[in-house]
């Protein structure tokens, strides 16, 4: 209590101890990734419910929409491929997890759906999974990557 | 329940191929961590033809798959079984690109899953 700086030093720790680009890109990605659920799934509300495989195909790649979910593609790739060349596949993925809160906020805001209890326990969940794992070593493989001659990982390296 | 079970069959078809797309991407970048800049990160790991071409394969089969599910299913129920993605990733990490997946990761994600089934369901 006597400094309110030292209370949660580990969310300090995602911005100085991971390398910026990480969590920069981790970021762009979710954001992305909240744009790309929605138009998506409005892309594929204009589908009637009977279309086969190729009408489907077909009237999703009609939609003006669809080269905006692509453009969005393009721009996930890019940033993820920037990720997965600096940090764990393994601490990466968890942590996009975090677009499932902001679909959730998405929703509340354009459908006006209701915010439960049970939906914030929820959220409340997810945040701290989420912080647990932007806790651990953002990047468990570079001894090897770095260079193949590096001794193997020392047990007292290993996450926890 | 017998009518969504394809969409379900769907979803659970498409967490699978996108760790390994995952996987894949994964491979082709680690060419690129030591260089220099962002372009030439892209540059070095685009090159791995056969890392990026079975995971773009496995992406648009993925999309393909999300895509009918998403059409028998709400996102509300598909996006919370689709976490089952995280348990996915976490053993074809460990197993496949040998990362240190220690038991706050193991802890995280199961919250991580808890927490989208909350909010899926509510």
């Amino acid at each position: 209590m006597k400094s309110p700086m030292v209370r949660f030093p580990q969310v300090s720790n995602i911005i100085t101890k991971v390398p910026r680009t990480v969590w920069l890109s981790l970021i762009i990605t979710i954001v992305t990734e909240t744009a790309i659920q929605i138009v998506w799934k409005s892309a594929v509300l204009c589908v009637p419910q009977s279309a086969g495989f190729l009408e489907t195909v077909q009237t999703i790649a009609s939609r003006p929409m669809f080269y905006l979910l692509l453009s969005l593609f393009v721009v996930q790739f890019i940033y993820w491929i920037l990720l997965l060349a600096k940090a764990d596949l393994s601490y990466i993925q968890p942590i996009t997890a975090l677009s499932l809160i902001t679909v959730a906020a998405c929703s509340v805001v354009f459908f006006g759906e209701n915010v439960s209890l049970v939906r914030i326990a929820g959220i409340v969940m997810i945040l701290i999974g989420v912080w647990l794992i932007s806790n651990t070593k953002h990047n468990t493989m570079a001894p090897d990557v770095l260079s193949p001659c590096a001794a193997p990982g020392k047990p007292s390296e290993t996450t926890l | 329940m017998t009518e969504r079970l394809p969409g379900l069959l769907l979803v659970l078809v498409s967490v699978i191929t996108e760790g390994l797309g995952h996987v894949a991407f994964k491979r082709a970048a680690d060419f690129g961590h030591n260089s220099p800049t962002a372009i030439a990160v892209l540059r070095t790991a685009l090159k791995q033809y056969k890392w990026v071409g079975s995971g773009v394969a496995c992406f648009v089969a993925e999309g393909l798959c999300w895509s009918f599910a998403l059409k028998t299913l709400d996102v509300s129920l598909a996006y919370p079984i689709g976490s089952l993605e995280l348990v996915v990733i976490m053993v074809l990490s460990r197993v496949i690109l040998k990362e240190q997946v220690g038991l706050r990761r193991w802890v995280g994600i199961t919250l991580i899953i808890g927490g989208t089934i909350l909010v899926g369901l509510s």
